[in-house]
């Protein structure tokens, strides 16, 4: 039984059918929730994944596919204390991508909710902003500022109390 | 010929009559139309209420009729809001006098910084709202939206026609900022306007509250707005950027030596240095040195985050370094977790070096309470920001700390508190430059 698992055909949006163990689509919620809701027999045209390109789906199948065996993330998000510094090599070098498709992924993650592949795409935005300052974020994102000066100058006042912002550079 | 004229003569009346009687209903229509909306507004501003004391069924019901009224009552609401945020505010302000309430704990509008503000807003001026998230949230200084700097390509691969940050969903931009620490947050509330509003927004800083308890909570958010970052800058809590440091002198006899005949006995003022370091992740450090602060911070680094060595680095190569050089006491890791004002750290000492199996394993609680660094004496200092917003403990007292060994013995130690001040990297690095102690 385990050995032969069912597998899943999934179609991406321009097209590409690949096929998929049930047990890693089951690491998505919404997948899993179509399973469930389908009967076999409507599944065998696969199912359509209109908001996901092949070479994302093939990335978020990596990472399904390493992540299998863990253990469902916790429910409540305030019992646990947010770090982003507990990213495990693999999910490090899985990360090291363009921005573009590290926001992909994060869609992706979002649409076929995956939170493991959420948090970590999430946590590795937010790595890229931590301790710089708001000019380096602008030039890493390319984000322009639509600050006019006033209200620049007022916003930097009311983030005055906390001095380590911006600031520590490190 | 006459009667004919007579007839269109009273079509014609009656045709004006009938106009007018449409004129009218359109009238009454619209009144009813704003009565409408009025009792939609109270029925949407009473939902609030009721939401904010708890009462969140009660309060769905009445949002739910509010809605029925008048489906974009929260719309028409955003601007009434805004000045009973700034209303709050002047509550808050009104009411820190009578006890309870620190005079730091106040909401992070500028309303009351006369003069300074005015020219940066004049989109709310009038209605006493300063506050700058109102005004960019009225949509009168324009569209908030993140908008991308075509002309420099930019670098780190984001040029071209691929996805970018501002394509992304406002609650996936949300679910990135949560997990920012408070510096970052701060630091990206200043990038644009959308950052800036999505920086202000409660869910960003609801999680890092969970340390404050409940009654406490309560008690706190009425006062501030509603606001959980100002709630947040209002509760003691440990600071990450830089060292807690505490010099303790104490005299040390020479032994006899003979000078030009005389006998003489010097006394030594011997220093030395506590040095406490906490991280946002909770981990902890501690250390016990003659070594000078500008030293110290070179060997426990400033950063734990991962930096460009690697996952496994994360400043431990500067613990070690610094298990080495410290003489007198080792360094001590741990964790620690905080609450109302109280902390409680445990840790391990790491005396042995890293591979010896006969370490020596003793386990450290340290008890400590935290309190406010230079707070407002009056309330006229309470008016430049950077007074009031010394964030959060400048100062730990550690008042006791037990070392439990694997004997199951527990010692206790400590006859007086010590008390530790906070230096940030910046003001050590500076140090570093000109070595100018003796204050510490």
């Amino acid at each position: 039984m385990s050995g032969d698992h069912d597998m899943v055909k999934l179609i991406s949006s321009d097209g590409h059918t690949i096929e998929v163990p049930e047990d890693i689509v089951r690491k998505s919620q919404t997948l899993q929730n179509t399973l469930d809701d389908l009967a076999k027999d409507q599944l065998e045209n696969g199912i359509p994944l209109a908001n996901v390109t092949h070479a994302i789906l093939t990335k978020v199948v990596e990472w399904c596919t390493h992540h299998k065996d863990d253990p469902p993330p916790p429910e409540d998000d305030d019992a646990r204390t947010r770090r982003t510094d507990d990213i495990t090599p693999w999910d490090a070098d899985f990360c090291k991508v363009e921005q573009t498709v590290l926001f992909e992924l994060i869609l992706a993650a979002n649409y076929l909710d995956i939170k493991g592949l959420l948090d970590l795409c999430c946590k590795t935005v937010a790595n890229m902003i931590k301790g710089k300052s708001p000019e380096q974020i602008r030039q890493t994102f390319n984000i322009k500022n639509d600050f006019t000066p006033e209200e620049e100058e007022q916003v930097r006042k009311e983030n005055e109390w906390c001095e380590e912002a911006g600031s520590t550079g490190k | 010929m006459e009667s004919e004229l007579d007839q269109f003569r009273e079509e014609w009346l009656a045709e004006l009559n009938e106009s007018h009687a449409v004129n009218r209903e359109i009238l009454a229509e619209e009144t009813a139309d704003e009565a409408r909306l009025r009792q939609a507004h109270e029925l949407f501003c009473r939902a609030a209420a009721l939401e904010r004391s708890g009462q969140v069924t009660e309060a769905m019901h009445t949002y739910r009729e509010a809605f029925i009224l008048d489906p974009d009552v929260d719309v028409s609401n955003r601007h009434a809001y805004a000045q009973a945020r700034a209303a709050a505010a002047e509550v808050a302000m009104a009411g820190r006098d009578d006890g309870g309430m620190p005079a730091d704990a106040r909401p992070a509008t500028l309303a009351d910084d006369d003069g300074r503000v005015e020219s940066g807003c004049d989109g709310d001026a009038g209605d006493g709202g300063q506050d700058l998230l109102a005004h960019i949230l009225s949509g009168e200084a324009g569209r908030v939206a993140l908008s991308h700097d075509d002309a420099d390509g930019g670098d780190e691969g984001c040029a071209g026609s691929g996805l970018r940050l501002g394509d992304l969903p406002l609650e996936l931009l949300l679910e990135i900022l949560k997990w920012l620490d408070v510096a970052s947050l701060e630091s990206i509330a200043r990038v644009c306007r959308l950052m800036f509003v999505l920086s202000r927004d409660n869910a960003a800083w609801r999680e890092r509250l969970h340390r404050v308890s409940k009654p406490v909570l309560a008690r706190l958010l009425p006062r501030v707005g509603y606001s959980w970052r100002t709630a947040l800058a209002c509760c003691p809590l440990v600071r990450t950027g830089g060292l807690y440091i505490c010099r303790e002198t104490y005299y040390r006899r020479g032994g006899q030596r003979c000078r030009n005949g005389t006998i003489f006995e010097p006394m030594y003022q011997c220093v030395y240095w506590r040095y406490l370091q906490f991280h946002a992740n909770g981990e902890f450090a501690s250390l016990c040195t003659p070594e000078h602060p500008s030293r110290v911070v070179r060997w426990l680094g400033s950063s734990w985050t991962i930096g460009e060595d690697g996952a496994e680095g994360r400043g431990a190569g500067g613990r070690y370094a610094a298990a080495k050089h410290s003489k007198s006491r080792p360094l001590r890791t741990g964790s620690f977790v905080q609450r109302d004002g109280r902390l409680e750290a445990t840790a391990q000492d790491s005396t042995g070096s890293a591979g010896s199996s006969t370490s020596r394993t003793a386990e450290f609680v340290f008890r400590m309470r935290l309190k406010r660094f230079g707070r407002p004496a009056t309330v006229s200092a309470a008016r430049t920001p950077a007074q009031v917003w010394t964030l959060n403990a400048g100062k730990i007292v550690l008042e006791s700390y037990a070392a439990h060994h694997p004997s199951g013995k527990v010692t206790p130690y400590l006859n007086k508190p010590q008390e530790y001040h906070f230096v940030s990297y910046d003001e050590l690095a500076r140090l570093e430059e000109a070595p100018a102690p003796e204050e510490w």
